[in-house]
């Protein structure tokens, strides 16, 4: 190596200092990760083909189109509104977010990651300064049609607002979508695939249709007014459309927040922030309620942030109780603070937002309550339905906590995804189900058999939760006496599992807070 | 205050059933640079990555500058510099980029960033590769690279798992004295490696590791200390037939027969002080026509090997925590 390596080039005094200012490529004050991804990104082929292939389609379509309206008068570029629209649509919303897929499990993989968190970038910025790299692409991708857009203004007479309108929603769709796939990315290679494959179902039953109809009809004809102001006057920002704002915001940092949990040290708890993110989604429910027989316009917006609400707690207690870890002395310490004071209010933070299976069976008991005090307050349901409403969020909240006491009982930190066996063990409960109602609707058997094993699936925690919530809309036909009493029973020894279970977690706190120094 | 920049207690790590360290302790002092020494998966570089704070132990703890790594890695990362046994190049990347990027990251920026960056170029040899795509590089020049990054942001304590694996011997030569300047400059070095020979001429220190367990903390001194303790070995070459020497060691007490020559034998004496042999040499030479008497210098790898063998019984300074 270098003969000067035997002086001292590293010694700060000794080495003279550069006449002219350096010239970098990028300005020293961008987030550094931000600056390597684009490096690296606006050089890669996926990116140069997307825009060449891009611009290529765009160029052939309109140039033909125009020939046409010179030839035979025809509608001219109005006839490629609906391929201009797939194009982009399928560029901002598909194929720019699918390259963040790559995204982590490459840094996992080859374990580059550990040299990017030993320098000063936390496992936030990582992935903040990979999402913003790629939305930035995104977002040049953008830049580059709009002289499209313009061609349209002067040819095809469209509505520029409503354009641009678009252009943003598809921006922020995509968006998400590459948050998510920064998720994705980040997960194990099993999980990937299964969750990838699920996409596509999803993809080809929701978004094929989708995708088809703007192809035929364009934008405007696809969504009507839904997207672009709902007929209060194009671009003009609804309270719909603020509520879908902040949804798709939540639910955004919901997925970055996931994907920086893949990277980050186990010393950062994590579950704090994704469990608050669920309560967050509830904010504007108070405001709504204030505004709810204002308009129509309201009472749609309040569905769509119960619906959306419901569907991001959900998926943090799934997530939150497909976990084995358990709390670390250093997680303990940062919610009690120093000197381990605070009383009960920081005890029962900590029993909230501690890691692991046990801190999120309390808080999805905390949320299922909150929902319960909600819904009650509201007089829903009648009161002639509460104690078997009520019945049934006690179950609920069974069936989805006892699945991780007994993954916790055989499944060791970073042996087999637990999220995996989370879900097998809830889709052989689910078949179970299945099976049982299969049972209990066969007319081939005898009566007696299948009262006995419908009896006996109401009394099952899990099984029962399903067969309640089946019948919750029903008309009102509670259990017999000695189902009741077996169902309380067999819930009962449900609950001593789970506290039986539960014990590391308790015997981690214990240690958490025996660490804290006295003031 | 303590000496001591690495404090490491009771460490264990396990990986379902493996133990990977099974509760290992040690100090390192300011400047020491020390070898970290086993087969291969000997627990070296699971302990290398838990005190580098990329993963957590079971049991124990790890004191860096005082710090805990595991309530304060970010503390502790600002003090290290980590080089893994392996190197996977960024796609679409250059060296000058590389290292721009993990400057950036290391929090410099401006005059001060490009500053950083031609010093450990400068030190590492790589200003003429600045343009050179990573997946470009050879092994060796690689390893710069790494070492490159590694001592960006100036750090106390450097942690190299096998650094030198996979170099040429003029490679490794450059990289012995990167290590010996950077001793100079008061670093703290933990160096990983399976190559005694190397680590020996390099390290104040050495910690062998065997299934998860310190089985020996001490400089090469004290190895050979252990080894003389067990008797040496010699070279015996003669004038004339080889079987009376042969009846010769047989018939006197301490000799124990290695090997035959072609011209004599080699043979171990069970007590290695220098009077003894000396008055063995003497008699030898008044039964036997000695042509040569020769010491064989073993190697420190056939001292490891015979010391996992004797299985460390005596628990001599396994406890690790007496630093030379």
């Amino acid at each position: 190596m270098n003969g000067a390596a035997n002086e001292t080039p590293m010694d700060a005094n000794e080495t003279p200092v550069n006449e002219k200012p350096p010239a970098f490529d990028f300005p020293t004050w961008l987030p550094p990760m931000l600056v390597k991804e684009l490096r690296q990104g606006l050089r890669a082929r996926g990116f140069m083909f997307s825009l060449i292939g891009l611009h290529a389609m765009l160029v052939i379509a309109f140039g033909w189109s125009l020939i046409l309206q010179y030839l035979d008068g025809s509608a001219g570029i109005g006839m490629v509104d609906g391929f201009f629209w797939a194009l982009t649509f399928a560029m901002l919303v598909l194929v720019m977010p699918l390259r963040g897929l790559s995204g982590l499990n490459s840094e996992i993989e080859t374990r580059n990651v550990d040299l990017l968190m030993l320098t000063q970038l936390t496992s936030w910025r990582i992935v903040w300064g990979k999402w913003t790299s790629l939305v930035t692409q995104s977002a040049l991708l953008l830049v580059t049609l709009l002289p499209y857009g313009v061609m349209r203004y002067f040819f095809g007479g469209v509505d520029l607002l409503q354009d641009l309108a678009v252009f943003m929603w598809l921006f922020v769709t995509g968006a998400v979508a590459t948050a998510l796939m920064l998720w994705v990315s980040g997960l194990p290679r099993l999980l990937r695939v299964v969750l990838v494959i699920t996409l596509v179902v999803v993809f080809n039953m929701l978004l094929g249709s989708l995708f088809r109809s703007l192809m035929r009809h364009g934008f405007a004809s696809t969504f009507g007014g839904a997207f672009l102001g709902g007929g209060s006057g194009v671009g003009i920002p609804s309270l719909v459309q603020l509520t879908w704002l902040f949804d798709m915001a939540i639910v955004l940092v919901f997925f970055l927040l996931q994907a920086v949990r893949r990277i980050s040290p186990p010393s950062e708890n994590h579950s704090l922030t994704t469990r608050l993110i669920a309560f967050a989604v509830f904010l504007p429910a108070p405001f709504l309620m204030f505004f709810h027989n204002a308009s129509r316009g309201v009472k749609v917006a309040m569905e769509i942030q119960a619906v959306a609400g419901l569907v991001v707690f959900m998926l943090v207690c799934v997530l939150e109780l497909a976990t084995v870890e358990l709390p670390m002395p250093v997680h303990v310490r940062r919610i009690r603070g120093r000197g381990g004071r605070g009383g009960w209010a920081r005890r029962a933070l900590c029993l909230l937002f501690l890691p692991g299976w046990t801190g999120a069976a309390f808080f999805t008991l905390a949320g299922l309550a909150l929902f319960a005090v909600l819904l009650l307050a509201g007089a829903f349901p009648s009161p002639e339905f509460q104690p078997k409403f009520l019945r049934v969020l006690g179950l609920a909240w069974i069936a989805v906590v006892l699945p991780s006491a007994v993954m916790s009982l055989f499944l060791k930190r970073g042996k087999t995804s637990p999220l995996i066996v989370y879900g097998l063990i809830q889709c052989t409960i689910g078949l179970l189900c299945m099976f049982g109602a299969f049972i209990a609707d066969s007319s081939k058997l005898a009566r007696g058999f299948r009262d006995a094993v419908e009896a006996v699936f109401h009394m099952l925690p899990v099984t029962g939760f399903w067969y309640e919530f089946d019948n919750a809309t029903k008309s009102y036909q509670d259990l017999s006496a000695p189902v009741l009493f077996g169902q309380v029973v067999v819930c009962a020894f449900s609950i001593a599992f789970i506290a039986f279970c539960s014990r590391p977690f308790f015997r981690a706190c214990k240690a958490g807070v025996k660490s804290i120094k006295p003031e | 205050m303590s000496d001591a920049l690495v404090e490491v207690r009771g460490l264990e790590r396990a990986f379902g059933a493996v133990r990977a360290v099974d509760g290992i302790s040690f100090d390192l002092i300011r400047g020491q640079v020390a070898g970290l020494i086993g087969a291969n998966g000997a627990g070296k570089t699971t302990a290398m990555r838990i005190m580098a704070t990329l993963d957590t132990p079971d049991a124990g703890a790890v004191c860096i500058g005082g710090t805990d790594i595991v309530d304060y890695p970010t503390r502790v990362r600002r003090r290290i510099g980590w080089m893994p046994d392996h190197f996977t190049p960024y796609a679409d990347t250059t060296v000058g980029d590389y290292l721009d990027f993990f400057g950036r990251a290391h929090g410099f920026a401006g005059a001060e960033l490009a500053r950083r960056v031609d010093e450990v170029r400068e030190f590492t040899d790589l200003v003429t590769l600045d343009e050179r795509p990573l997946r470009g590089l050879s092994k060796g020049q690689a390893q710069r690279l790494c070492l490159a990054r590694t001592l960006l942001n100036d750090p106390e304590f450097l942690i190299l798992d096998e650094p030198a694996a996979g170099l040429d011997p003029k490679a490794r030569l450059e990289f012995k004295n990167l290590v010996r300047v950077l001793r100079e400059r008061g670093k703290t070095l933990l160096i990983s490696s399976h190559i005694l020979s190397e680590l020996g001429e390099m390290c104040d220190t050495l910690i062998f590791m065997d299934a998860g367990r310190l089985v020996h903390h001490g400089d090469t001194d004290s190895l050979q200390r252990r080894d003389a303790a067990a008797g040496a070995v010699f070279e015996i070459e003669i004038h004339g037939p080889v079987p009376p020497l042969l009846e010769w060691l047989a018939v006197r007490p301490g000799w124990k027969l290695v090997e035959q020559l072609r011209d004599g034998a080699r043979a171990g004496f069970a007590n290695a002080a220098p009077e003894a042999v000396s008055a063995e040499l003497r008699r030898m030479s008044a039964d036997l026509p000695i042509v040569e008497f020769r010491r064989q210098e073993r190697r420190l790898e056939e001292a490891f090997v015979e010391m996992l063998r004797n299985g460390n019984a005596n628990g001599e300074n396994a406890s690790g925590r007496n630093t030379p």
